[in-house]
């Protein structure tokens, strides 16, 4: 280089045209070029070393389409499989009238909401002027229709105006309407569950749906980059439960119609299956329809068989005499004295139609419902003792269930109890205790399935796809002797056959029931006139399995028992439920029936 | 000299000298480097736009195989020749320029191209090589060329420039000045006059960033992009997000999710951007390393040539295809306002890629001719 440099300044002096170019020069640019690169070089460092975990951050940000979840719930299906509440697609349509255009037109032109109205108006059957009113003056962000069948958001769809968009989402439906709304309970429109099922068994409910982040391009295709196995999958498990609907229909309908005709307050029947625990119905009235909760009060959302209490009166005497049997304070040949009335502690107690029956034995108590005669067998039975069993009946203890808001009964303190002879005396007629009509019937299916405490539910679990799932096996705590609880059944035939229950009795079927006719308490005082009728029954006698219980609170008028008002459901509540059941007769019927 | 061109035109490869033929090898790895990088930028956009992923590689090949052509043709001629045709060129170059703004198709507000049936021209382009070929004319003897003929020269070039700039085409405009002064810096001018004429330049660009309101904003955009990454900082940002996506080692070849129409003109002004998202930082500094490898063998042709307009046509082609590539990835990196300037030989595009190959066949001709001694006595300088 240094030599260049001579060799030119030679030259210089000796050609004055002749100026080489001199490498110095040369060499100048292309450092200048290398430092440029160099200068580069930092700047790309900075960004993919330094600044690159950010860039990509928020690049990753743009590039991913974050899918909230749509918030998706389980089916509800019965015993059978039968759709309860389910899932539907639902579509929302909005307009934006600033982009109003037709496919085609200038990119400049708009089209005013009256032109876009009446081309929507046929499809959503409205009239064009009641849409362009709604849009009004507004620019964007009209809710124009909404709940719309996606095959009519099709139809709006293949208009392809800009400035209508479609919003998707999941809306749940009770495809039976009212039957099981007492259960169920609903959403709101906000889709967040409100009461029932819904409520209680929210999280298990709830669609498993992944949080789905898609890579798009930017014309917004979606990239398979990142979407692991199974990041697509949902479960299609269901809810099922052991209500069966056609039986629900029948309690439902026949409940009404006997709520309606004895003008009462309202009413409830459960049927159970005492071997496990499964309701087959709980039907309730009144009820509401969730599919429209929002025309309903709010009073309406809670079943109240399970939330409400109430003092089961006669029913609960068969209870009585199985823990006095059980006690072995009473034998299945004792006899009792029944005067008609009697005084304890100064209190006057007397039989419903104050008629003395004499020596009578205990089938003949419950046939006729003696009061006075219940007092007399529960007394041969120590306080302390009988206090004890109904502790062990857990009378004071919320049940176990899976039903929402399942609430304790009340029994009064073991001081109060022992201190007073009347408490003991009004507890064996089903006064001055309380329990949910929920209650009574798992302590009757005690009766039935030969001594066990079942905890009584109405879900079975959740099943992939059609699948139904099996029926839960024998449980619950054996608090009496199977030859106790037959005992009992068989006075409660009696019943049916001979006594109060006669209006349950259908020919061939061997059934025990138990009709009640109860005194409304409110603070402590009964309220005159106000009664709560209901109505036990069991079947078939000779293999007992299912307990219906009807309750049907404050009817009005004459002759109002738990024979006249409760004891009609119940009856077509078993027809129904033997067929259902396939639940073959007991016995002979008629010669005219043998013949056919 | 007509038997000195005949040597060469026999001279079989294998016997060029090893300077020639690794300066063929870079600018052959260059060549097949840019298809690969365009087949990955491009594919995606094809495809959703034109329907076939292929479209654009097959015609940039196409381009590619006639720019060899060309660069054959180059290489085979002496640049004696090319040095006697830069003058009428430039000026017919000139007036193709001028003619864009009469009857130039405008695209992005730009009138650049001429249509002659399926081709479009785009002079800017095709005079960037008689722009360094004049240069080295002019150059190589200014200081005996008389002050009238200094006037004249400097009233041409600068109104080629303004011209250019009045397309609007800052970016060409600027590489062209940026060129000139770098040959004229390298032809050992002193160095009052080039930082006059720096100053000059400087002037006359700054003034446009202020008549023009596209460029005012691009300048604005370009400090700080993200002020308003979905409107005039949206170019920017995007290719900044493909760039530091990228990382240390990048997302794989044809991996880039920027391209994917994020990106916008990802074929050819930010295909850089595409590229170092795939290859991440390594990628990069191996691009800037061939870069620098490249000007340092240019430098060497140039050292190694005797006579000024041989060496002042290595150092301008080194300068040109360098300083191209740099001001390239330096808009796509946000290190220089956003103009458009294609990658040489990587950006799609037929006419940056004749350019580009004619400037390289230049520089390998430069090679030739001071390595081979048959051509000692055709040095232009002495005619």
């Amino acid at each position: 280089m240094s030599q260049t440099r001579v060799a030119s300044r030679k030259r210089r002096g000796r050609v004055l045209k002749l100026h080489p170019v001199p490498s110095s020069r040369l060499i100048t640019v292309v450092v200048l070029l290398c430092s440029a690169l160099g200068g580069l070089g930092m700047r790309l460092a900075w960004l993919q070393l330094v600044a690159g975990e950010q860039l990509e951050s928020r690049a990753r940000q743009a590039q991913t389409e974050r899918r909230n979840p749509l918030g998706r719930r389980r089916t509800i299906v019965d015993r059978q499989g039968r759709l309860l509440a389910i899932d539907e697609e639902r579509v929302t349509v909005w307009a934006h009238p600033r982009y109003f255009r037709w496919p085609g037109d200038d990119p400049e032109q708009r089209r005013s909401p009256r032109e876009v109205a009446e081309k929507l108006a046929p499809i959503l059957g409205v009239s064009a002027s009641s849409l362009s009113q709604r849009m009004g003056q507004h620019r964007s962000g009209v809710r124009l229709a909404s709940n719309l069948e996606p095959s009519t958001a099709a139809r709006l769809k293949a208009l392809n105006i800009d400035g209508i968009d479609f919003e998707h989402g999941p809306q749940r439906i009770y495809p039976q309407g009212d039957l099981f709304a007492n259960v169920l309970g609903f959403l709101n429109l906000e889709r967040s569950p409100q009461a029932g099922l819904e409520l209680s068994l929210d999280d298990k409910l709830r669609s498993q749906e992944l949080k789905l982040g898609i890579r798009r391009s930017g014309d917004g295709t979606p990239l398979p980059d990142g979407i692991g196995a199974g990041s697509m999958h949902r479960d299609d498990l269901r809810l099922q439960l052991t209500l069966d609907t056609r039986l629900q229909r029948v309690a439902q309908l026949e409940l009404l119609r006997q709520v309606e005709k004895w003008n009462a307050k309202r009413g409830a029947a459960l049927v159970m299956d005492a071997r496990n625990g499964e309701l087959l119905a709980l039907a309730s009235v009144p009820t509401y329809d969730p599919n429209r909760f929002w025309k309903f009060k709010p009073g309406l959302f809670r079943e109240w068989a399970v939330q409400d209490l109430y003092e089961p009166g006669s029913t609960f005497k068969p209870i009585n005499l199985a823990i006095a049997l059980q006690a072995k304070a009473l034998t299945s040949t004792s006899t009792i004295d029944d005067k008609g009335s009697l005084t304890i502690s100064g209190w006057p107690i007397h039989n419903h139609d104050k008629k003395a029956h004499g020596r009578i034995d205990l089938a003949k108590v419950l046939q006729v419902s003696s009061n006075v005669g219940m007092v007399q067998a529960m007394q041969r039975m120590d306080s302390r003792n009988y206090w004890q069993w109904l502790n062990k009946l857990e009378l004071n203890i919320a049940p176990d269930t899976d039903l929402p808001g399942a609430v304790s009964g009340q029994l009064k303190s073991l001081d109060t109890f022992t201190a007073n002879a009347i408490e003991p005396a009004t507890a064996s007629f089903g006064q001055g205790l309380a329990l949910t009509p929920l209650k009574l019937l798992q302590l009757h299916g005690m009766l039935s399935n030969g001594g066990r405490l079942v905890s009584p539910h109405i879900t079975r679990g959740l099943r992939s796809g059609t699948e139904l799932s099996d029926s839960s096996h024998l449980s619950g705590r054996q608090l009496l002797d199977p030859a106790v609880s037959q005992q009992v059944l068989a006075w409660m035939e009696s019943v049916v056959e001979e006594g109060s229950g006669q209006v349950a009795r259908i020919p061939g079927y061997r059934i025990g029931g138990k009709t009640g006719t109860a005194q409304k308490a409110a603070n402590g005082v009964y309220i005159p006139g106000a009664l709560i009728t209901s109505f036990v029954a069991h079947l078939p006698v000779e293999d007992p399995r299912f307990v219906v219980l009807v309750v049907v609170d404050e009817p009005q008028g004459e002759h109002v028992y738990g024979s006249t008002v409760a004891a009609p459901v119940a009856r077509s509540i078993i027809e129904a439920l033997l067929v259902i059941e396939q639940i073959p007769p007991s016995k002979a019927v008629t010669k005219a029936l043998k013949t056919t | 000299m007509a038997r000195g061109t005949q040597g060469l035109l026999t001279l079989p490869i294998n016997l060029w000298p090893a300077e020639t033929r690794l300066l063929l090898g870079l600018i052959a790895t260059w060549s097949v480097f840019g298809l690969l990088v365009l087949a990955s930028a491009s594919w995606w956009v094809s495809q959703q736009e034109l329907g076939d992923a292929l479209y654009t590689i097959k015609r940039q090949l196409i381009w590619m195989l006639a720019g060899w052509a060309l660069f054959s043709v180059v290489v085979r001629t002496p640049l004696k020749r090319w040095l006697q045709l830069a003058a009428p060129a430039l000026l017919i170059g000139t007036g193709l320029v001028a003619l864009t703004l009469i009857i130039g198709t405008t695209v992005n507000g730009a009138s650049r191209w001429l249509v002659l049936g399926p081709i479009q021209l785009q002079p800017t382009e095709l005079i960037k090589p008689f722009i360094v070929l004049q240069g080295a004319v002019l150059f190589s003897q200014w200081r005996r060329l008389a002050l009238d003929q200094r006037v004249l020269w400097m009233a041409i070039l600068g109104g080629i420039i303004l011209l250019i700039l009045k397309q609007p085409n800052l970016s060409t405009a600027s590489l062209t000045g940026l060129v000139l002064w770098l040959m004229a810096l390298a032809s050992g001018l002193p160095l009052h006059w080039l930082v006059g004429i720096a100053g000059l330049g400087l002037t006359a660009g700054t003034t446009s960033i202020l008549i023009n309101d596209y460029q005012r904003l691009r300048v604005t955009s370009f400090l700080d992009p993200w002020q308003d990454p979905l409107g005039n900082g949206y170019q920017l940002v995007q290719s900044l997000l493909a760039i530091g996506s990228g990382g240390l080692s990048g997302s794989g070849y044809g991996l880039s999710t920027q391209k994917l129409m994020y990106l916008p003109i990802q074929t050819t002004d930010f295909i850089f951007a595409v590229y170092a998202e795939e290859f991440g930082f390594v990628g990069s500094v191996v691009v800037l390393l061939f870069l620098a490898v490249f000007a340092l063998m240019g430098l060497r042709v140039a050292l190694r040539s005797r006579g000024n307009q041989l060496r002042l046509v290595a150092i301008g082609c080194t300068t040109i295809l360098v300083g191209q590539s740099i001001m390239n990835i330096a808009v796509a990196s946000g290190a220089m306002p956003t103009t458009g300037l294609p990658l040489p030989l990587v950006s799609y595009g037929g006419n940056s890629l004749l350019a580009s190959l004619f400037i390289a066949g230049l520089l390998v001709r430069c090679s030739l001719e001071s390595a081979d001694p048959l051509s000692l006595s055709s040095r232009p300088s002495r005619s």
